[in-house]
This record gives C-alpha cells, structure tokens and sequence, in this order.
C-alpha cells in the first residue's frame, strides 16, 4: 500500500529541515575535523580546549582555567533559528510554531485555512458553578498573592528581602585529614555563619544600567484576506476639503478687508425683500390709525359726557348753595342780638384773647417739632431710626415713674438673678467673659417682645395668616383717614356742612305736626282699639 | 458518466468522474495555445516567414475550427467524455456505502489512503429565528454633549449614562421608557473629560465610570459620591468591565493596555500588555478567558488573568475591533468594527461566524437572551441579527433629534435592559432613545426573507 501512495504521489517539490531530536554532540563531532591531539600532561600551558574533540571521549582539563564543556555537557543550547514543522495530518507546515516556540508552547494559534471559514461551535455550553468556582479560586489565589506582596510594600515598616538581616546558621566542618595544617585537636569544628553588616548609606559599587526591553512576542498568523483596492467612490467619499479662511490666504497672510469683502461675493448678491412684508406694514399702520381714531372719538364723547354731568350738578349745588345762604342769613340775623351781647363784656374779651395767644404758641411749637422731626428724619446715620427706635435706649426713668414700668422689683426665684451665674461647671469667670465685655446684664430691662409682636399677622383657626376676605373687607368699609368734615351716620343729608363758627343747638320750638307725630297711625290704632274695648 | 456492470452482482452500480484520471489540459496551457492560433489568425505574417506555423489557407482553417471549438469548451467536453470511456479509468463505487470497489487497470488503495479533490459542497442555510423589529418608543435628552456609555442598575429600576458633557446622570428606566416628567433621578460630576466606560456592580452598591481624563472611579450610590479612585491610566480610558466573581475591575484605554484593578484596596493587580493600539472594547468572563480585549490593532487577545498571559489572539478582524458583547445564553462572544461583526467561540476564540451587512463604523453592539443582537454604528444606522444564524433582520436609522446637524446621528453605545425588553441607545445627537419590539409585529406581517438568506448563504465569502 505504500508503494501504492508512492506511486499515486507527486515528487516532493520541498526539502523540509527536521529538527534534531538527539545526537548534536555526534553530530558535530563527526563535522570537526580531528587533526592535532591536546598537548600531553604538563605541556598544556597556554593552551585551550577550543573544539570539541580535545575533550575526547569526556573529561576537563583542571589545569586550563576557563570554562569547559566536555561533550557539550552544561552547555546551553541558544539559537534563534525555529525548526520548520510539518503537521502530521495535513502535510502541512506549522506556521503557528513560531509563535508557540518558548514560553508561549500553550498558545492557541490559529493558521490554517479551516480557521476562517464559518462553523458550529463545538463547545458552546456556559461554564458550570463548579468550573467557575474554581477558576475564581485559582485566580484569587494568584492574584492575592500580587496584592499582598504590594501592599506590604507600601507600608512604611517594610524591609526589603535584601536588607533583612537573617539568622545565623550553623555548619559543622569535617577537614580532610589528609590535608595540610590538619591538627587531631580539631576533628571537627562548627562554623557559624554571620550575615557581613552592610552599611545602607553606602553608594552603589556598580553603575545601574537600563536593560533594553525583550523582544515582543512574535507576530500571530494574520487570517483575514488583504485589504481591498480602494475604488474611487471610497476615495471620493472620504475627501475631506480643506478648510478655506476668510481671513487667512493659503500662505498664512492676513487678506485686507477690502479683498475679503469683494471675495464673498456680499456686493453680487440683489437683495430682494418680499412684497408681503410692504403688505403687513402697511396693514398692520392702517389698523393701528383706525384704532387710534376710534379710541379718540370715544374718549371725546366721553369727555363731553363728563362735562355735562359736571355742569348738571355744579349748577345743583349753586342752587343748593344759594338756598343754604339764604337760610343762614335768616338764622344770623335773629342770633346777631345775643351774641354782640355776650362779648361786649372785657374779662371775657381778654380770656379769649389769651387763649388765642395760648392755642397761637402751642401750634407754632408742634410745628416746629414735626421740622425737627423731618429733619432728623432725612438726616444720614444713626441719626435715620426712627424717634420710636431712638427713645428705646433713652432715659426710662420717667416711664417708671409713671409706673409703665415695673423693673425687677418683682421678680421672684431665679429669675432676679443674673442668669449667667447658673450652670457653670467651670466656674464664674467662664460664665461672665472677659473684662472689657460690655455685657453687665444677662437680658435687657425692657422686655419688648409683645411690641415686635404686634404688627406681625395672627394665626387663626382658618388659615395662617387670617381670613383673607375679612382683612379685605375690613380695609375696604373703614378709612384710616376719616375727613374731619364727615357726617355722623343718620344726621340729615349725607353731606357735611361747612361750618363758619361753633357747633350750635337750638330749641325745636314748632310742635310736630299730627302727622309727624304718628306717621303710621298707631297712637290711632292703639287708642280706638282701648276705647271700642267693653 | 456511465453505470457499468456490478461487481458483487448484487447492487447497481454507477461510475462517477475518476479522481486518477490523468488531468485534462489545464486552462491556462490551452489559453496559451489559443493565444498562439489568433496570432496566426488575426494578423497576417509576412509571406514565407519560418516563425509561422501556419501559412497556407487549409492549416488556417484548421486553426480556426480548433479556435471555435477550444472557445466553445467543446473539445475539454469531449476530452473528458473519452478519457470517462478509457476502461483504464472506469471505476465502480458502492451505492450505499460510496466505498470504491474496483478500478478496472488498477490497484485499488485503501480508502484511508485516498486523496480525493475536496469539491465544494453549498453550505447549509441555517434557519434563523424569527424575532419582532424594534421601534423607538421615547426619546430622553438632558445631556449636554455625546453620550458615550451606559449602564442597567442590577435591580432594572434605573440606568446610568455617561456622556461627553462630563456628567453621569442617572434616569429612571420606568419614568423615561413612558416619557414621564421627573425621569432624571440625579446628576453625578467629577469626571473633567468625556466618560466613555460605566458599569454598575451587582454584588455592591457600587458603580465604576471611566473617561477620557484617564480617571477610573468608583461611586458610593449610598452617599453618592466618589470613594475610590484607581490610578494609573497614561491616557484616556476607553472600556471598563468588572469581573463576575471576584471583586476586580478591569480598564483599558489609549494606553493600549488593559489594566486590572484590586476594587477594595485601589491596587493594579495586573497589566495586560501586548496590543499595539488602544483597547477599545473589554468583557470578563467567570472562567478563561476571564478577560477578552479588542483593540484598534485590529486584533482580539483572550487573556489568562491567573497568568497575566494572552491565551490566544485573534486576527481575523480588518478593521478596529470598537465593540464586543459576550452572549448571556452560551459561551460565545461577538466582536464588531469597521469590517464585519464577528462571532467566536469563548472557550478557545474559535471564529464561528461572519455576520456582514452593516456597511458603518460599528461602535456599539448589545445582546439579549433571546438571541436579538443590536449594532450600531456611527452614522446613526441601528442593525438587529439573530445572533445564533447571523441574519440580519431589521435596519433602521434613528433619527436625530430636532435641531442637531445631519452629522449628528450616531450610536456609541446600546444596552438592553435586564429583561431584554427594552433597548436603549445613547446617540451624538445628545439623547438617549428607547426602544421596545413592536407588540403588532407577527412573523406574517414581518416574515424573515429566505430566498435572500439562502443567497447570502450560498455565495462564496471572503473576509
């Protein structure tokens, strides 16, 4: 059968090179050619064994002092040259033996043609707990092992392998008897062995020289199929057009203005602007006049009215006026009897006269107060509190002589004492501070609390801040500031008279008429129902 | 082809093409050949010139007629229909069993010695699963620049996004999925660059956020604020993940190393070096490879984290590998760049499929445990595939919102929700889109396209 395969096989068109798995040492032997023999015993001064067969059948020259690898013994075999491998399967050669060659022998390599075309997995389940669990296990282990070692690095109190002093060790020390300088008093002795002290200050004997890195690892077999031509349309599509400045030319220079102006082409362009804008102006100013007339026609008809209501009533009020000076001059007369009888009397003319003086001083000083007042009131700094703020701190001996005031006369318990004197586990001088504090009392002599209180809004049952509506209300039916002139609710005629001197009554000397008297009939009613009575 | 008479006498017998028979002339001698002929056809040489082969009329003739028939592939036809005849060459095959009886004038080897041509067989096409399309159901903005990542709180009660603006923000998944008022539950600041990575522990109540600002750090969600920093990225990070079982955190970034950090004691425990570009995409793993990266070197390295040692590297990819998802329902991940989406095998990254079609920057993939992976890519195009066949079932754009540029419409990142149900998508356009599968969708109304599928299938790929 096998010349069978000879026959139906090609001529090999390769010499492979086989790796050689035993035999170097008789191989080269069997190279070297076996001229001079090594000079004899005691001849042998300035001579090295340079080839293999000086050596011989084995064996080192003591003599010769280099080193020496009798039949390749110790000697490490380094080349750089990788057998070329041939599968035995395919007949293929092992391109991924250059990758796997050295440390890297468990690498999976992928270098066949089988490796790049499509296929069902064959081990596609996902890993088991136990697999996993031990994978994990492993990997702490190592990795741990790492941490540990650089973490204990960094502690300030690590030291080095190097530098750590270690304990002595003992060797017991059996000298060759036939040796010279051998005593029988010394059969055996024990050496201690001591660590020789190095000084970690000193400097280092040799000059550190940086190891040029290794080579990486060599390159995978590459499995995908060689770039593609780049067509035109690829090229075109990735054409990125270089960025044009305005201000820059291609050369770096700065353009003028000018130049810069003529080339973007502003002055070529005809601007157009749409007739629907000429549209909407003037549209839009037709219906603005339009509106602007008819408010003014409206406002003048309305003023118009206004003007004749006004006219109305100024014309009833003359009425009204002239009808009042008619009735007062009738009143006037009829009292100009008593009253030139009253002030014909001096004492009296005088009494009035101070009163007058008196009333006169009295109202030029609260003038003058209400300027003092304002002034200090535009005045800037301190000055600006108001009076109320600044008769805070005045004098309070007038408000305790009016007995607004009750100090602490009162007090009882703890509280008529200086409250910084409790407490203090550290003491009084903790308690009362520094010397030049300026705090003597412990709380003020006023208590003002329920005076900043006063303006601030009540809770009440509703809402926070009161019921809305009825603070509304409230404000809205009574005046902060009532007229002086305002008529008493149910006086005659809603409006105030104006007076021209005091207030004075008189005595209603009319009757009432019947039909004043009894505008309902009741008296009436009352009576004839007691008189029909039996 | 003939049938030729039985051997045992028992079965029926059949003759198939000989893969002895001596090799018709190839292609590219009779191109050669014919080559020569049109010469001597097409121009005419000069008269008594001895390089021609042909000058008289009759060996013209001859010529052209062996021309048209070369052309016309008749004479190969019926080369090979002599050489079938040559009882040298007929040789008979067991029906059942497809075993070679005899070959008439030879010695007939065993069959494990055979070396047959392998002919191309079509592929199977794998049935896919029929899955609803997808349809956005709200848009939530509020970022203030690209959002770039996001993250599903354990529990599925809210989500975390990172954006460019410097925030993470953490949403309400319930009030944002409804388009309610009150979606943003809190607002975390402390990144000074981009956040490109977030991850929300299930085991503490921790959440790790990295950006571009090289800074890696863990959040209290208790106190809300930071507790941890993990120092020592040269440069922007790019992806973080946390490791499933033990209480590692692993970061890799511009630096083109992924670095593995000890989360309780701030330490890096590791670092995995060999990329020669920035790691752009991460997944951890319970068991090996506890750590797959995917760089913009083009490659995939799965990584033994006991070791510190790339286990495997993958180099099937052409283009930056931006985005990588591990399947929750079997052990196998998906890879996606510029190129193509790939599809490995975790175990030992044995390359399993190629999902081709979404012709985009791929930045973004998310899988769900029915088996719906969702790409997105950088201008904005979204591209759902059943993840266990590799057919693409839907394509959709997502629309940026009102206002942004055209150029705005990108996806950096997508998530599916703890349930699979909802599917968010964090876009350039500064908002977060909410997707959900759409409730009317019947395999009637959307019916998966085979004859499509089957072409896909069927033709010759290279990748």
């Amino acid at each position: 059968m096998a010349t069978a395969r000879l026959l139906t096989l090609p001529a090999p068109t390769r010499e492979y090179v086989w790796k050689e798995k035993a035999g170097p040492v008789q191989q080269k032997l069997q190279q070297e050619d076996v001229a001079l023999p090594p000079p004899s015993y005691g001849e042998r001064v300035g001579w090295k064994p340079k080839k293999l067969s000086d050596y011989g059948d084995g064996g080192a020259y003591p003599e010769v002092h280099i080193a020496q690898h009798p039949l390749g013994m110790g000697k490490k075999e380094t080349t750089a040259v990788v057998p070329l491998e041939v599968d035995a399967q395919t007949g293929q050669v092992k391109y991924d033996a250059i990758v796997k060659q050295g440390a890297n022998r468990d690498r999976k390599v992928y270098s066949s043609l089988d490796d790049i075309r499509e296929k069902e997995g064959d081990s596609l389940a996902l890993p088991s707990a136990e697999k996993e669990a031990e994978t994990a296990a492993r990997t702490q282990a190592a990795l741990g092992a790492i941490i540990e070692g650089k973490i204990n690095s960094a502690k300030p109190t690590h030291v080095p392998e190097a530098c750590a002093r270690r304990a002595a060790t003992f060797v017991r020390y059996t000298p060759n008897p036939t040796a010279p300088g051998y005593t029988e008093a010394a059969k055996q002795r024990i050496v201690k062995m001591v660590e020789q002290q190095v000084d970690p200050m000193e400097p280092p004997k040799h000059k550190h020289s940086k190891i040029p890195r290794g080579p990486p690892s060599p390159p995978v077999p590459v499995l995908h199929s060689p770039p593609r031509k780049v067509t035109v349309a690829d090229q075109q599509s990735w054409k990125i057009p270089p960025c044009v400045s305005n201000w820059k030319n291609a050369r770096g220079y700065t353009i003028p203005l000018d130049k810069r102006l003529a080339a973007d082409g502003r002055g070529l362009q005809e601007q157009t602007v749409n007739n629907n804008f000429a549209t909407l102006a003037e549209a839009l100013y037709i219906a603005e006049r339009s509106a602007r007339d008819e408010v003014r026609a409206r406002a003048q008809i309305r003023q118009q009215n206004a003007l004749q209501e006004k006219e109305a009533q100024e014309a009833r009020l003359r009425e009204l006026a002239a009808e009042a000076r008619r009735e007062r001059s009738a009143v006037a007369e009829r009292a100009a009897n008593t009253t030139t009888r009253r002030y014909e009397d001096d004492d009296s003319a005088e009494e009035a006269h101070q009163g007058r003086v008196e009333r006169e001083e009295a109202r030029i000083q609260r003038k003058r107060e209400r300027e003092r007042q304002m002034r200090l009131d535009n005045a800037k700094g301190d000055l600006k509190r108001s009076r109320l703020e600044r008769e805070r701190d005045r004098d309070v001996s007038e408000k305790i002589a009016l007995g607004l005031l009750k100090g602490t006369a009162k007090l009882e318990g703890e509280a008529q004492f200086d409250k910084r004197l409790f407490n203090q586990s550290a003491g009084l001088d903790s308690g009362l501070g520094a010397d030049d504090d300026y705090n003597v009392y412990s709380k003020p002599l006023l208590d003002r609390e329920d005076a900043n209180a006063i303006y601030r809004p009540r809770l009440t049952q509703d809402s926070k801040y009161g019921d809305p509506d009825d603070q509304y209300n409230k404000l809205k039916t009574t005046s902060k500031f009532a007229p002086p002139d305002q008529a008493f609710a149910g006086t005659e005629g809603a409006k105030a008279r104006q007076r021209d001197g005091p207030v004075q009554f008189e005595r209603n000397r009319e009757p009432p008429a019947a039909d004043e008297q009894d505008p309902f009939g009741l008296d009436q009613f009352l009576s004839d129902v007691k008189n029909k009575r039996p | 082809m003939k049938v030729v008479q039985s051997a045992e006498g028992t079965q029926a017998m059949f003759a198939r093409e000989d893969p002895f028979a001596p090799a018709p002339p190839c292609r590219e001698a009779l191109r050669w050949k014919i080559a020569s002929k049109v010469f001597v056809v097409g121009r005419r040489p000069a008269v008594g010139s001895a390089t021609t082969g042909a000058s008289t009329l009759g060996e013209r003739e001859t010529y052209a007629e062996n021309l048209a028939e070369a052309l016309s592939g008749a004479r190969k036809k019926q080369r090979r229909q002599k050489a079938a005849a040559h009882p040298d060459n007929v040789v008979t095959y067991d029906q059942t069993t497809g075993a070679l009886v005899r070959r008439q004038g030879g010695v007939v080897p065993p069959r494990e010695s055979w070396i047959i041509p392998r002919r191309r067989v079509p592929p199977k096409v794998p049935e896919p699963t029929w899955h609803a399309p997808w349809k956005l159901q709200s848009v939530v903005s509020g970022h203030l620049g690209w959002v770039r990542c996001a993250a599903f709180d354990p529990k599925n009660e809210w989500f975390c996004t990172g954006s460019a603006d410097r925030t993470v923000k953490i949403w309400d998944l319930a009030k944002c999925s409804a388009g309610a008022e009150g979606g943003l539950k809190l607002t975390l600041t402390g990144h000074i660059n981009a956040i490109r990575g977030l991850a929300v522990s299930d085991r503490t109540t921790y959440m790790f956020s990295a950006g571009e600002d090289k800074k890696v750090m863990c959040w209290d969600l208790e106190m809300n604020k930071v507790v941890r920093h993990y120092h020592g990225h040269l440069s922007g990070v790019y992806a973080l993940a946390l490791h499933p079982t033990l209480d590692l955190l692993i970061t890799g970034g511009r630096d083109s190393c992924a670095r593995v950090w000890d989360i309780r004691t701030e330490k890096q425990v590791m670092i995995l070096g060999g990329h020669t570009n920035t790691v752009g995409a991460l997944a951890s793993n319970a068991t090996d490879p506890q750590v797959i990266t995917g760089s913009h070197d083009c490659t995939v390295r799965l990584w033994d984290l006991a070791k510190g040692k790339t286990m495997c590297t993958l180099t099937n990819h052409k283009k930056a590998i931006r985005a990588m998802r591990v399947a929750p329902f079997e052990f196998s991940f998906v890879t996606g760049g510029a190129d193509n989406l790939k599809k490995w095998q975790c175990l030992d990254g044995l390359f399993l499929r190629n999902l081709a079609g979404h012709r985009a920057v791929v930045n973004a993939l998310a899988l769900n445990d029915d088996g719906v992976l969702v790409s997105g890519a950088d201008d904005g195009s979204l591209c759902c595939w059943d993840y266990r066949t590799g057919y693409c079932f839907q394509r959709f754009e997502s629309t940026p919102q009102p206002g942004s540029l055209e150029c705005e419409a990108g996806v950096y990142a997508c998530e599916f929700d703890k349930s699979g149900s909802r599917l968010i998508t964090c876009e350039a356009d500064k908002t977060i889109k909410i997707w959900k599968e759409d409730p009317d969708a019947t395999p009637d109304s959307h019916p998966i396209d085979m004859p499509a599928w089957t072409k896909q299938c069927r033709q010759q790929k290279r990748f």
